[in-house]
């Protein structure tokens, strides 16, 4: 009996899934028309089952597909690099292989040459700048996965390396204000190995990065250099950092443009500059609700929160802090062991 | 005239043809991608995921076995990854997913036991976004192995044979979880909707 009821549960939950035989189907419709008892199980599996049809998730984003393509073809040409040298150095070798040319065909073989170059070089150089904008949004959601992470370990607070009250995150701000880099925060995120690596801190945009080499990274308060992040984090320093942002700010991205080489820059407009990261055409950002967008200006979101700023504030000497949750504000990561760091905190 | 099988495109890819690969990545990225939400619970790890998996079916095209089928194939490079994901994230997460089924709640006991005392639908009285985000968090909670085979046999309507493909286990272990997995649904959804109306 019991196996009998096993058998008419599992038929049952084959008919509300759409899967079951003909033969079963037609024998399972004459027990439901002749048997009460069959139906009302039949009915309950129905309202069992119900509720997983208003599970809807989110599309996929629009652009999911080139982003697949554009990765394959970023893999296939670092896979290819190595035997197209291995080509290159085999077609030098043989004697006779290009036995006196005539002019005429030399001339000819450079015009080919100029005319690939004239078509293709500029097509080249926008794929290449688009891989890497989309590598770097890849960074940004690497990151991402170690961020929800170390949230959902420590209630919903983004990852904080401590600090005292009126430290400052540009280093030489003043002698009586000591200086802590904000880099010391994300590093958490690789420290405690949460996910994110040290290759994902380095836009590939970036032509000074340089990935930091991750052992002892679990001894380090930081990373070591200031080219070993690439990204600028949310500020954390300061009076009264403000843990619990709301999901749609910003909590990292491309380097504020107004903090060049560790210094405020006052002749840069924060309210039309982009990041120097990607050709000056924008920004990625990542967003605490962990999606990672290039924009084109520096602003985002309903509100137009601009990431380079606290409110409008224009001038920083390296001690302000945003007063609301919902005003991000990303400033560089500068660690301390860095001898650019260690000489302008010196002055 | 017929769209091409994905064997077909795979083999076409194969023999140089780079368009038919675009075909296969346009034909399941967004299906991939939903698979992978619904089980990691994250857009980003989706996000990630589906180009993980195909760069994997990129680099071993020349690998794959003609008898089988292609799409449980690429389902069972994104489930690999996405349960790669999973397992870094529990390790550090000590949730009680640990709340490892019995050999009896393995058999579907609570399935059919839900089956025979199952009263009227709980949740009449809640919005469509309320009951939406219960379901959410009630499959989220449920263990991976239950989870994945619930969203591949009702979200995506894998064939047993195709979902034992996917996660590697005989067809009776595949429809043993699928009962434990309703039934898991059925006992934490009905006790979620009545702590809710009770707030």
């Amino acid at each position: 009996m019991g196996s009998m009821k096993r058998n008419l549960n599992e038929l049952l939950l084959d008919l509300h899934l759409d899967r079951v035989s003909d033969e079963d189907r037609a024998w399972l419709e004459a027990e439901l028309a002749r048997d009460d008892a069959v139906r009302e199980k039949s009915d309950r599996m129905g309202r069992l089952l119900q509720p997983l049809d208003h599970w809807n998730v989110a599309p996929a984003p629009g652009n999911l597909t080139d982003k697949v393509l554009m990765r394959i073809q970023e893999e296939s040409v670092a896979s290819n690099r190595g035997s197209e040298l291995h080509l290159a150095s085999g077609a030098e070798g043989g004697p006779g292989f290009f036995p006196f040319p005539r002019m005429r065909n030399v001339i000819a073989a450079a015009a080919c040459v100029l005319l690939m170059v004239g078509v293709f070089v500029p097509g080249i150089s926008e794929l290449r700048y688009r891989s890497r904008r989309a590598a770097c949004a890849n960074n940004l959601g690497s990151i991402y996965r170690g961020l929800s992470t170390y949230r959902e370990s420590y209630a919903g607070v983004v990852p904080f390396a401590g600090g005292a009250d009126g430290n400052s995150w540009l280093p030489g701000c003043s002698k009586e204000t000591p200086f802590a880099s904000n880099s010391r925060h994300p590093y958490l995120l690789v420290k405690l190995e949460l996910g994110p690596e040290m290759k994902h801190f380095v836009c590939p945009s970036d032509a000074h990065g340089a990935v930091m080499d991750s052992a002892g990274a679990s001894r380090r308060g930081d990373f070591a250099l200031a080219k070993n992040v690439s990204y600028d984090a949310r500020n954390l320093s300061g009076g009264s950092p403000i843990l619990r942002p709301v999901k749609t700010t910003a909590y990292i991205g491309d380097r504020n443009p107004l903090f060049v080489n560790a210094k405020f820059n006052e002749s840069v407009d924060p309210t039309t500059t982009n990041s120097p990261a990607h050709r000056r055409r924008g920004q990625t950002i990542l967003m605490l609700d962990g999606t990672a967008e290039f924009h084109n200006a520096p602003v985002y979101g309903p509100d137009g929160d601009n990431p380079w700023m606290i409110g409008q504030l224009t001038r920083y000497t390296g001690t302000e802090s945003q007063m609301r949750a919902d005003d991000a504000f990303l400033v560089p990561g500068l660690p301390v062991s860095d001898p650019d760091v260690i000489n302008k905190m010196a002055r | 005239m017929d769209a091409p099988t994905d064997e077909t495109l795979l083999k076409e890819y194969l023999a140089g043809k780079t368009g038919s690969f675009e075909l296969l990545v346009r034909r399941y990225a967004q299906e991939l991608h939903q698979f992978v939400l619904r089980f990691t619970g994250d857009s980003t790890t989706a996000e990630d995921v589906v180009q993980e998996a195909f760069l994997q079916v990129h680099t071993s095209a020349d690998r794959f076995d003609p008898t089988r089928r292609f799409k449980p194939w690429l389902f069972t490079i994104a489930a690999n990854k996405a349960r790669d994901y999973l397992r870094k994230r529990t390790r550090r997460r000590e949730v009680a997913f640990d709340a490892k089924l019995s050999e009896d709640d393995e058999s579907g006991s609570r399935f059919v036991h839900l089956l025979e005392n199952a009263g009227d639908s709980p949740d009449e009285a809640l919005g469509l976004e309320e009951q939406r985000r219960a379901v959410r968090g009630v499959v989220e909670e449920m263990p991976d192995n239950l989870r994945e085979v619930l969203i591949l046999a009702y979200y995506h309507r894998f064939a047993y044979k195709d979902i034992a493909d996917v996660i590697g286990v005989p067809l009776g272990t595949v429809k043993s979880r699928l009962h434990s997995a309703v039934g898991w649904f059925g006992e934490k959804y009905r006790a979620d909707v009545t702590a809710r109306e009770a707030e």
